[in-house]
């Protein structure tokens, strides 16, 4: 994957820290749709066994996923749907390039579709004079910016009004007020004859019902039901986990969904398509093409990461993270933000661009404590550091000491030794408070950050010594 | 190109065994959704869904029997001024019922979504109205959410296009939550290429968390809602 933001980790960091607008704009954000979620679950009174039952679901699923996919696959064809699985990112789209030549497309629509986003389906288009365009109110906002969307749900949650009134007036060719109402209206106005002329409708999937082979979207714009309905063709983009057994498991998850979303009870729209339109149908799509997406999900079967796939793409692990809320989304790098984009990105796509993404993290386990799905994803952030320490991609530098410490723990001399000449050696660098808050070698990395405690003067085992079990009171026997 | 087998056995290889060719289900002997809208009489279960829909700024006009919704659907269109109706025909007394009301409006021009008729004007005439009239199918009391089974005579966009949404729905077919709409979606959905589940007007908060309705779909929805659970 190619970054729409270049800079290394740090950088795409110093950015999010240095943008007041961004951090206070995702601190009442976080704060809403926390609030929102804390609701709703005191409203459904018993929010631990709906995770339960959630998790047990989802881990079935994904442990036969390959019985449900092919029920699902052939229940879509028995319909009237096509089918078409694309283990790579490139066979994803080379078949919607194919079927877009076909169609003789010059139009492409499209509701929110985070697997568009990770294959890169809007750039593609481009290079063969399609335009694409997004429909959903933040999505078109970030495409005209040529950004990519910070948050899973609220993807242009970075952006001012006056950036949008800028962005808006460029397409309008006039100046427009700022003025949430008027440039609603705008956008309305401007993508509703996008729809009406748009030859391909594509879509994301939020849960595929295996039993019938439907495909269940939910929207609160009703911009996923303008793409599927109006274009004679439409395209469901679905990565490969987002599939459920049967109507019942279903009730589960879209329940839970947007409680932990936004705290909604459900969305305004919940849409149920099963194949393309029937005969004696107006509207609807004339064909319907459903593309399944591995790119790079396998890696996490049978793995101690295959539980990221239960992920439901609610983002309620982003509100309540401390680390994404200071650094933004972006800062991220990839399409997936938060902590669950600090997981799967690198299960995805590999260390080699995502090594720091584990470290982008608190460790706080607030995003495990929430996830509607139960998924363990700060322990994840630490198996993941430690894969990147086994594969040696840690600094050699930190290596090397950490082989120094292990060394010395074996060795009560060395230890001792060790600690004698820490208290020494760290001397000059405390302050009066006894903090290192400019560290030598090593440690400047971390005294970069925050304080580091300066040995004491008398080490415990100095101390215990000393005073032994009586706990260096003459009086407290 | 990855073909369906292929790409079935590399998940059944990562996950360590063949690719089954039949699944045991987990069975639950109970639901976390059980103790929800339970207990409630139809009465309360109505009540419970004209709050929760009115809550989202939905309007609900009560209507004690359904001899009393053609005046009670001619007095709102014309209070409301509209005058460019498009409506389903559905196969329901209710739907009936509407049909005529509707041919008996003087200088209202409604148009009524058929299979016989051409798509692009259907289109056409969605996108112009003030008012789309839709049947429901049911009404779920947790969410007031309308359900909408959509095929033939009951176009999509009827529900979609037009600036506010007119729904008819019967206090008897308020049901407590989507499990009860879901556990007969296995044998209905094949019949019904397109079902919706439509929770007030369409809505965002994309331009700086501040609440927009109207988007992409209509602003207002008023639901049409026949008492006859008290009869």
């Amino acid at each position: 994957m190619s970054l729409s933001n270049p800079l290394p980790f740090k950088q795409r960091v110093e950015q999010g820290l240095n943008d007041p607008f961004l951090r206070q704009s995702l601190k009442n954000a976080q704060a809403r749709f926390r609030e929102g979620k804390q609701r709703a679950a005191q409203i459904l009174g018993n929010l631990e066994e709906w995770r339960t039952r959630a998790e047990a679901i989802r881990h079935h699923t994904i442990e036969h996923l390959d019985y449900y996919l092919d029920q699902f696959a052939t229940n879509v064809e028995n319909n009237g749907g096509t089918v078409f699985f694309a283990e790579t990112e490139q066979e994803a789209v080379d078949y919607l390039i194919r079927l877009a030549k076909a169609k003789q497309a010059k139009t492409v629509i499209k509701s929110k579709s985070m697997v568009s986003e990770e294959t890169h389906v809007n750039k593609r288009l481009e290079e063969i004079g399609v335009e694409a365009i997004e429909s959903d109110l933040g999505e078109y906002i970030i495409q005209l910016a040529k950004e990519m969307p910070s948050h899973i749900i609220a993807p242009a949650i970075h952006k001012n009004r006056r950036q949008i009134a800028q962005l808006f007036a460029e397409v309008a060719g006039k100046e427009l007020p700022e003025d949430t109402s008027a440039l609603t209206r705008f956008a309305r106005h401007q993508l509703r004859d996008k729809f009406l002329n748009a030859d391909i409708g594509i879509s994301g999937c939020n849960f595929a019902v295996a039993e019938t082979g439907s495909i269940v979207l939910v929207s609160n714009e009703g911009n996923a039901r303008l793409t599927t309905t109006l274009p004679k063709t439409h395209v469901v983009m679905m990565g490969m986990e987002r599939i459920v057994p049967t109507w019942e498991d279903l009730d589960a998850v879209l329940s839970l969904l947007p409680r932990s979303a936004t705290g909604q009870k459900i969305t305004s729209y919940v849409t149920a398509l099963t194949g393309p339109r029937r005969e004696n149908d107006q509207d609807g799509p004339e064909e319907m093409h459903v593309i399944i997406v591995d790119n790079g999900r396998s890696n996490a079967l049978g793995t101690e990461y295959q539980s990221i796939l239960h992920c439901i793409r609610c983002g309620a692990c982003l509100n309540v993270c401390p680390v994404y809320r200071h650094i933004g989304g972006h800062a991220y790098g990839g399409v997936y933000t938060g902590p669950v984009g600090a997981v799967l990105t690198p299960i995805l796509e590999g260390f080699d661009e995502w090594e720091e993404l584990p470290y982008a993290s608190s460790l706080c386990g607030a995003c495990t404590e929430t996830c509607p799905v139960k998924i363990p994803l700060h322990d994840m952030l630490i198996d993941l550091r430690r894969d990147e320490v086994d594969e040696k991609r840690s600094p050699g530098v930190e290596r090397f000491i950490f082989r120094l410490f292990g060394t010395a723990m074996n060795n009560p001399a060395l230890y001792r030794l060790g600690l004698k000449m820490a208290k020494h050696l760290l001397k000059p660098f405390a302050d009066d408070e006894g903090f290192l808050n400019k560290g030598p070698g090593p440690l400047k990395a971390w005294t970069e950050e925050r304080d580091f405690p300066a040995p004491a003067k008398e080490s415990f085992r100095e101390w215990w010594q000393r005073a032994g079990r009586y706990g260096g009171d003459p009086d407290g026997r | 190109m990855a073909d369906r087998q292929a790409f079935l056995q590399k998940i059944a290889h990562k996950l360590g065994r063949p690719t089954p060719t039949q699944v045991n289900r987990p069975r639950w002997t109970r639901h976390p959704w059980d103790h929800l809208c339970q207990g409630l009489t139809q009465s309360e279960l109505v009540d419970q869904f004209e709050q929760e829909l009115s809550a989202l700024t939905g309007e609900v006009v009560r209507i004690s029997t359904l001899q009393e919704l053609p005046e009670a659907v001619s007095r709102w269109i014309q209070e409301e001024g509209c005058k460019r109706i498009v409506a389903w025909q559905h196969p329901s007394a209710a739907g009936q019922v509407l049909t005529e009301t509707l041919n008996q409006l003087r200088d209202i021009h409604t148009t009524y979504w058929s299979s016989s008729a051409g798509r692009e004007a259907l289109i056409a005439a969605a996108e112009q109205a003030d008012l789309g009239l839709v049947v429901a199918e049911h009404g779920l009391a947790e969410t007031g959410t309308v359900v909408l089974y959509n095929r033939g005579e009951q176009g999509r966009l009827v529900s979609l296009l037009p600036t506010t949404c007119g729904v008819i729905l019967h206090g008897s077919q308020i049901i407590p939550r989507l499990t009860q709409v879901l556990s007969q979606f296995k044998g209905i959905v094949p019949d019904y290429s397109c079902i919706n589940l439509i929770t007030g007007p369409s809505r965002s908060a994309d331009i700086e968390m501040d609440l927009s309705i109207g988007v992409h779909g209509p602003g207002r929805i008023v639901v049409f809602l026949i008492d006859d659970h008290l009869s």
